[in-house]
């Protein structure tokens, strides 16, 4: 009966946000990533989320390896450098492809804009052309310049915890309930569904997205774009450029907002 | 290899306590039979191994899961399953579809790619000459290994028995419904037991590697099946890496720490 229920209304938004099942939101949280671009049940399709402090996939061989040959770390191919975004409010906008040099902006105020294959260099005024706009929700944790969309995969817990948003410097007493841990220059950040937190005392603050963080999934939502032949992921204003490490994909934050 | 060389029926093995060692015979033991009275593991193992390093070209397909350990120290089993082609000495292809990743592996002797189909993704980096350099150098640099490459190399049997430390026969028992040659190979962080089919030829049909030092002593279990011992050298567009359309090119970070 219960089961039922939950079936024909589906993974509604405003099921997860009433807080009355939060079964449906482990079972597949909010339209979950299946690892950034996968979504075939053809393999890739765990669920990234769940956080292993062992994981035995990239094993499968009676003799280990040798000892490993560390060599130097690769940072490239980051994109907007030199840009300063000060007091926009972009609310619920996917901008894909866009890829903004040395523009400053400034007090804008973009809402449920969807901006798609701009590419704007060297301007100092934005001309968005061929802009599609498109209701569209963004199923990550979507950044907006100064905090976060509530990703519906934290369900009701997400609700619960961020009911007046989730903007920097909002705090919680307890981590989403799914989240992996990635360190940046030896400091440990918190990653749920494209969200960041660093741990303050007893309690976890919402952060931007650090620059240089690796994490292994993307959140819902993301597109792709090529930039001088490399391939970004736009997750809403967040770009991360995926590398291959230790066999898998990972995908690593080159620039933000 | 420093096998104890220590013998149980599997009769006594299965009675607590009664374990007796019997000391080894000097003689060879008689090839692999249906007979189950004292065999030899190491015997059993060469002999599957003898096959693998005379074969020139091989398929296999493999059946995986394995353990995750997850943050809250719960066990969970995923699963994947690779197709595998060896070219001796210098070509590699392994398709792999798996819960958590998704990628084909192309060594031609001259380099190696990775490919993410369902991402459109690949990557590729120059290879050693020889598939035995090839799978060390790559595994080290980027941490890419191949799910059971022990049984691609030259010489198998040197790479299992690295760093055994005792081997027992523990019975026949039953893999997909048939008997084969269950061995126990103790190693120092892993114990790693394998099923090898008595008939037509002596080779592996199942893996079972224990990580026992680790939390939760995860497992690596992978059934091997669809062995093709052929004569006839695969054709090398299985090996030659050509992008798909639209697929993007990305690099490599270098291997960090992991399980191995």
């Amino acid at each position: 009966m219960y089961k039922k229920q939950t079936l024909a209304i589906g993974l509604s938004l405003a099921l997860l946000a009433s807080g009355l099942s939060p079964s449906v939101s482990l079972a597949r949280p909010g339209g979950g990533s299946r690892g950034g671009g996968g979504g075939s049940f053809r393999g890739g399709g765990a669920s990234p989320r769940m956080n292993s402090s062992i994981n035995l996939q990239n094993s499968g061989n009676v003799r280990g390896p040798a000892p490993q040959n560390r060599s130097t770390n690769i940072n490239r191919g980051n994109i907007n450098t030199g840009n300063i975004n000060t007091g926009n409010i972009n609310r619920e906008n996917i901008n894909s492809g866009n890829i903004n040099r040395g523009n400053i902006n400034t007090g804008n105020i973009n809402t449920g804009n969807i901006n798609t294959g701009n590419i704007n260099r060297g301007n100092n005024v934005n001309i968005n052309t061929g802009d599609i706009n498109v209701n569209t929700r963004w199923y990550g944790g979507g950044w907006y310049g100064r905090g976060y969309y509530r990703p519906p995969g934290w369900g009701a817990w997400g609700a619960a915890a961020f009911a007046t948003g989730v903007v920097i410097g909002a705090t919680i007493n307890s981590l989403p309930p799914y989240y992996s841990t990635v360190y940046v220059s030896g400091s440990p950040y918190f990653y749920s569904d494209g969200v960041y937190f660093t741990s303050q005392g007893d309690t976890y603050v919402v952060v931007a997205p650090p620059l240089g963080a690796i994490v292994t999934n993307l959140p819902d939502g993301c597109s792709t774009t090529q930039y001088n032949n490399v391939l970004v992921y736009n997750c809403s204003n967040v770009f991360y450029e995926p590398f291959y490490q230790n066999g898998s994909t990972v995908y690593k934050v080159v620039q933000v907002g | 290899m420093f096998s104890s060389r220590t013998k149980f029926t599997s009769l006594l093995l299965f009675s607590a306590g009664l374990a007796v060692s019997v000391a080894l015979p000097g003689v060879a033991q008689p090839a692999v039979s249906n007979s189950v009275a004292n065999p030899d593991p190491q015997q059993i193992l060469n002999q599957a191994c003898t096959v693998l390093k005379q074969q020139r070209s091989f398929a296999l397909e493999m059946d995986i899961t394995y353990d995750n350990v997850l943050d809250t120290g719960s066990k969970v089993q995923y699963s994947a399953y690779q197709k595998v082609w060896v070219q001796k000495p210098n070509q590699l292809r392994s398709d792999y579809v798996g819960d958590e990743r998704n990628s084909r592996f192309y060594y031609n002797g001259q380099s190696f790619a990775l490919e993410s189909p369902l991402k459109n993704l690949y990557a590729t980096a120059d290879a050693p000459t020889s598939i035995d350099a090839a799978i060390n150098q790559i595994q080290q640099q980027y941490g890419v290994s191949l799910p059971m490459s022990n049984l691609f190399l030259s010489d198998p049997c040197a790479a299992l028995e690295d760093k055994v430390n005792q081997s027992f026969f523990i019975g026949m028992d039953m893999v997909n419904r048939n008997p084969a040659y269950h061995l126990l190979f103790v190693g120092d962080d892993r114990d790693w037991q394998i099923w090898i089919q008595p008939e037509p030829k002596p080779l592996p049909i199942k893996v079972v590697i224990t990580y026992k030092n680790l939390p939760g002593a995860p497992q690596y279990t992978a059934l091997l099946s669809n062995w093709n011992l052929t004569d006839t050298p695969f054709a090398a567009d299985l090996f030659n890496f050509k992008p798909a359309t639209g697929a993007a090119k990305i690099e490599f970070l270098p291997a960090t720490s992991s399980v191995p």
